[in-house]
């Protein structure tokens, strides 16, 4: 009822979207980073710009620019565009880089919300907690079935898009962890077959991510803009949009990988999935971390025996 | 024309709306705020209160009819209709499930934080939630709601109504229905209504709900003969921060500091004894009590060992390292103001302990007026207070009705198809004091009625 245009102009769901938005920078590492790319798409296309050059520079100096331009098909073949080493060496770095920063956060922010580290390790809170990140239990709604959003009425499609986008990052994942094993330890080079394992389970993902992403966008399009905090929801933006991108470029890629394009499209796909990777820790990605640890906080509150006592003469008051 | 028109879309107008629905086709619900602020004072109330066993979960313990009833009888003395009072408590479990199926969500347990009440069952996300569902409801069913419809006049001939005049937007038009229900509140809004009971007092007032609720229908009504109920000069009123915006703002801005200190007005003295009894039974007889001092305000001081003791203010105290700081601080004569705390200081008897659960023995000996219980001096700074006005929450002056909710008359039979629900009506339940909770019970239990019973005419 305080709801602006009200005098008090209390808008709660922008406060925690702001608070959010603040946790997110606060325990980044550096701070600095987060506010300049994760809400906004002109350094987040430099960025992009950047890792098309540093792909390209990477091609021109230690792979094949000659080969990029023809098709091929045989196993070997994207190594024969771009080596192994010079695919995987600078991703890998920079995900270490972006694994240390998190894990840094993660300790900063449960030191400052919760005080003691080792609470942290506590079995049935994380795995409880796991149990609700992997169902997002807490988008499907209350007791309507449904959030309000994008409209007044109560509707699933957020919870079930936003799914899609979550379990087809995992699946893309799980298709990339499966083929680094094909590759290093079983020496199966890629392409694979369309009906191996990486070739389904990166399919499955990459649609999912593109219906998810794509279907959430529109969503966002159309909901009140109000009780959001207006840089969180831009950051939101350009996450979905270089999900959706990375997705797409990949599907692109899979489908068109037995034509001259295929040289152009990896160079692409692999620049796209760098920016991924470099701003993760800057924008709204690392929403994952500390949602996961809220609902880790939540797990040890709900636990019985801690009520608090209760004030039964305030509730008759007018 | 329409079947059913209903004027006022707070709880009661749209509980009136969705019951004549289910019956007519065409229902009209006319609002006079814009959108955004729909739902009059139902907005700012949190939980209803009705009878239950205890195997209901949105409450703690079971609360019997007879109980229930009790308590209204009780709050209200012997001027309260026993038959309305009787049917409004018999159908409160059921207006209750009715309300769940419109769509009314309820608060469960949460671990860790709430409590649920014995007596009351808390909405989920509070009033405003309640009301969003309610016009929900309203579009799915196909109810014509119109805002920012502000009803000047109400077209009556002989027994029957047959319209409303609507000033919109600043066009006038007229609505016609075969049935009119009434859920437009109380007056409590109407300044220059007020203005002729408390004279120019009244600009010092704060009224705490909706500025909608003029009670030009209960106004009307009244003029064309209806039998009016309720004391008409009278207002449910307490104490809130005078920094509180004019209106509107609500349940947040009371305080509830005066049993836990000393309350003066401007000329630093004391007029009523703040620790009388416990504060749920006092608490609204201070607002009035404001009202009657010099310029409508009055300060409540306490000290530093106080400030945690009740409900946290909106607003910040004035605060103050010593006594004439604060008086400083908060515009009285820090002279007047220390002497007067002092010599309440000096007043108490010291061997009692504080005890703010219960009627403790800590009281004044030798003061005028003393104060009876929770009496600890004013002495560990830094010293805190709040500036008070008088604020109204709503007025009991409103229409008579039989058991069908049908308005009646002065003399002669009821109006044959003007039906009230609400506060427009409370009058003959809630005639002094209040029962946190009881007035969303009315409005639900007597909207449904008259939803139904306007229907059933409109039908003939």
């Amino acid at each position: 009822m305080y709801t602006p245009p009200h005098d008090f102009a209390v808008n709660l769901p922008q406060v925690f979207s702001e608070v959010r938005r603040k946790t997110y920078s606060r325990y980044a590492l550096p701070q600095r980073l987060s506010g300049l790319a994760g809400p906004r798409f002109g350094p987040t296309m430099i960025i992009g710009a950047i890792s098309l050059i540093f792909t390209g520079a990477l091609l021109a100096l230690t792979g094949n620019p000659a080969r990029a331009l023809v098709a091929h098909t045989s196993p070997g073949a994207f190594e024969e565009v771009l080596p192994y080493l010079a695919m995987v060496v600078p991703a890998s770095l920079i995900v270490m880089f972006g694994l240390i920063a998190v894990l840094f956060g993660i300790y900063r922010f449960w030191r400052e919300t919760r005080g003691s580290i080792n609470d942290l390790f506590d079995p049935p809170a994380l795995l409880g907690a796991m149990a609700d990140a992997v169902v997002v239990r807490f988008q499907q709604g209350g007791e309507d079935k449904g959030c309000y959003y994008p409209g007044e009425n109560a509707s699933r499609t957020r919870w079930i898009l936003h799914l899609c986008v979550f379990w087809g990052f995992c699946f893309a994942f799980a298709a990339t962890l499966v083929a680094f094993i094909y590759q290093d330890f079983l020496g199966l080079l890629p392409p694979y077959p369309i009906l191996s394992a990486p070739v389904l389970l990166g399919s499955i993902g990459g649609v999912g991510m593109i219906i998810g992403a794509t279907g959430l966008i529109y969503l966002k399009m159309r909901s009140d803009p109000a009780p959001a905090d207006a840089t969180h929801t831009s950051s939101d933006y350009v996450l979905l949009v270089v999900i959706d991108l990375a997705a797409i470029t990949g599907m692109l890629l899979l489908v068109m990988r037995a034509t001259p394009a295929m040289g152009s499209l990896l160079i692409i796909h692999l620049a796209v999935v760098l920016v991924l990777f470099v701003t993760a820790p800057y924008g709204k990605l690392v929403h994952f971390v500390y949602r996961y640890l809220a609902l880790v906080q939540n797990r040890i509150e709900s636990k019985p025996g801690k009520m608090i006592p209760k004030n039964e003469k305030e509730t008759a008051l007018w | 024309m329409f079947d059913v028109i209903v004027v006022g879309a707070g709880n009661a107008g749209l509980v009136s709306a969705i019951s004549a629905k289910y019956r007519a086709p065409r229902v009209l619900l006319l609002e006079k705020s814009p959108e955004w602020m729909r739902g009059g004072n139902s907005r700012h109330t949190r939980d209803i209160r009705y009878a239950h066993g205890d195997d209901d979960p949105y409450t703690e313990g079971a609360y019997p009819k007879e109980e229930l009833l009790d308590d209204l009888l009780r709050v209200g003395g012997e001027k309260v209709n026993r038959d309305l009072a009787s049917l409004c408590v018999r159908e409160s479990p059921a207006i209750l499930s009715w309300m769940s199926e419109q769509g009314i969500r309820w608060q469960q347990p949460l671990k860790g934080t709430l409590h649920l009440s014995r007596t009351c069952r808390f909405f989920l996300g509070g009033g405003k939630a309640a009301v969003n569902s309610y016009f929900r409801k309203a579009h799915q069913m196909g109810i014509e709601v119109l805002y920012d419809a502000s009803v000047e006049d109400i077209i009556i001939d002989g027994n029957t109504v047959k319209g409303v005049v609507v000033e919109r937007l600043g066009e006038q038009k007229t609505f016609l229905g075969k049935a009119i229900i009434l859920a437009s509140g109380g007056f409590e809004s109407n300044i220059e209504w007020l203005r002729s009971h408390w004279g120019e007092a009244i600009d010092n007032f704060v009224i705490r709900g909706t500025p909608y609720n003029t009670g030009r229908p209960l106004a009307a009504l009244l003029e064309a003969g209806a039998m009016p109920v309720g004391e008409p000069r009278a207002a449910h009123a307490v104490c809130v921060d005078a920094r509180a915006p004019k209106f509107d703002g609500g349940i947040v801005t009371r305080l509830d500091a005066t049993p836990f200190g000393i309350v003066l007005n401007k000329h630093c003295r004391r007029f009523y004894d703040e620790g009388e009894d416990i504060w749920p039974k006092r608490y609204a007889s201070w607002g009035g009590m404001i009202g009657h001092q010099p310029d409508q305000v009055a300060y409540a001081v306490i000290d530093s060992r106080m400030l945690g003791q009740f409900l946290p203010s909106l607003y910040r105290p004035y605060q103050g390292q010593t006594l004439p700081e604060l008086g400083a601080e908060m515009g009285l004569a820090p002279g007047m103001f220390t002497a007067a705390v002092e010599e309440y200081n000096r007043h108490i008897n010291r061997d009692g302990t504080f005890n703010p659960a219960i009627l403790d023995d800590c009281h004044t000996e030798g003061l005028d007026p003393p104060k009876s219980h929770w009496a600890v001096p004013i002495e560990a700074p830094p010293f805190y207070g709040y500036v008070m006005r008088p604020g109204i929450t709503f007025t009991y002056l409103g229409l008579a009705v039989d058991e069908t909710t049908r308005v009646l008359k002065q003399s002669g039979p009821p109006f044959a198809n003007l039906y009230a629900a609400g506060e427009i009506m409370s009058g003959s339940i809630l005639t002094r004091g209040y029962l946190g909770g009881f007035g969303l019970t009315i409005g639900g239990v007597f909207g449904r009625i008259a939803g139904q019973e306007a229907a059933k005419h409109a039908a003939n």
